[in-house]
């Protein structure tokens, strides 16, 4: 079953967000590491619609994928074409601390943690895609 | 209602609870910069997470932050965190440069 939401996008409505999200995705996963996981990425990626995209709001989905066993995340908005995606900083989670860039840890973690995700810009919306298989290590 | 609590001294702690989400830790960043500027008084800084359910990389980030600016002399350790909480710190390459602890000993 799909399941949508639509927000403002503003910083400011970001509990709420992850308050759906957990809501949500805590109905197919039960382990507490992936959980957070899930719900981490999908705040990065939010972030990054409310900071780049100039979109007045934003909107995101869930569906269970039951052939798959896997989650499926949508993200949609209005904006300029921003593809998330891009710009990954090739965080270098091995280097000292003076090395560390402060930024580019929402694009890794995300990029780390989905298995699949895809970018596309269409009918004036930005459409960012992202797949979570359920295996065992996850629920 | 601010989601840390600070007190500045030669063992300066932080105390993080609830959810430091990218709408939070902007505020938290900044606090971290004033705590900065005294950073001659700071020998330690204990992040107590106990009550933190969670963070996200713009809190990480403070962290992040706060070690750099304070240098390598300063220890910093993160106090009473959750599996979730240091799975995170885990993910991003930060728990090594953390004093990871069930509760504070210096």
């Amino acid at each position: 079953m799909l399941k949508n939401w639509t927000f403002p996008a503003e910083r400011k409505f970001l509990p709420q967000m992850l308050t759906e999200i957990e809501g949500e995705i805590s109905k197919y996963i039960s382990n507490n590491i992936w959980l957070n996981r899930l719900k981490l990425c999908s705040e990065e990626i939010l972030v990054n619609i409310i900071d780049y995209s100039g979109s007045k709001t934003l909107g995101f989905s869930f569906e269970f994928l039951e052939n798959e066993n896997a989650l499926r995340f949508e993200f949609i908005d209005e904006g300029t074409p921003y593809n998330p995606l891009e710009n990954d900083n090739e965080v270098d989670i091995e280097a000292e601390m003076d090395e560390r860039s402060i930024g580019g840890l929402g694009i890794f973690l995300y990029t780390t943690i989905m298995d699949k995700m895809a970018y596309r810009y269409e009918n004036g919306k930005n459409i960012l895609t992202a797949i979570k298989n359920l295996g065992e290590a996850v629920n | 209602m601010a989601n840390y609590v600070m007190e500045i001294g030669e063992v300066t702690k932080v105390k993080l609870h609830g959810h430091i989400d990218a709408s939070i830790a902007p505020a938290l960043m900044e606090e971290l910069k004033t705590l900065i500027a005294r950073k001659s008084e700071i020998k330690k800084l204990v992040f107590y997470a106990d009550e933190l359910e969670y963070i996200a990389s713009a809190g990480i980030r403070s962290v992040v932050f706060a070690k750099q600016k304070l240098g390598a002399n300063v220890e910093v350790f993160l106090v009473g965190a959750s599996e979730t909480i240091i799975d995170v710190f885990k993910m991003t390459g930060i728990i090594k440069f953390l004093t990871v602890q069930d509760k504070f000993e210096e």
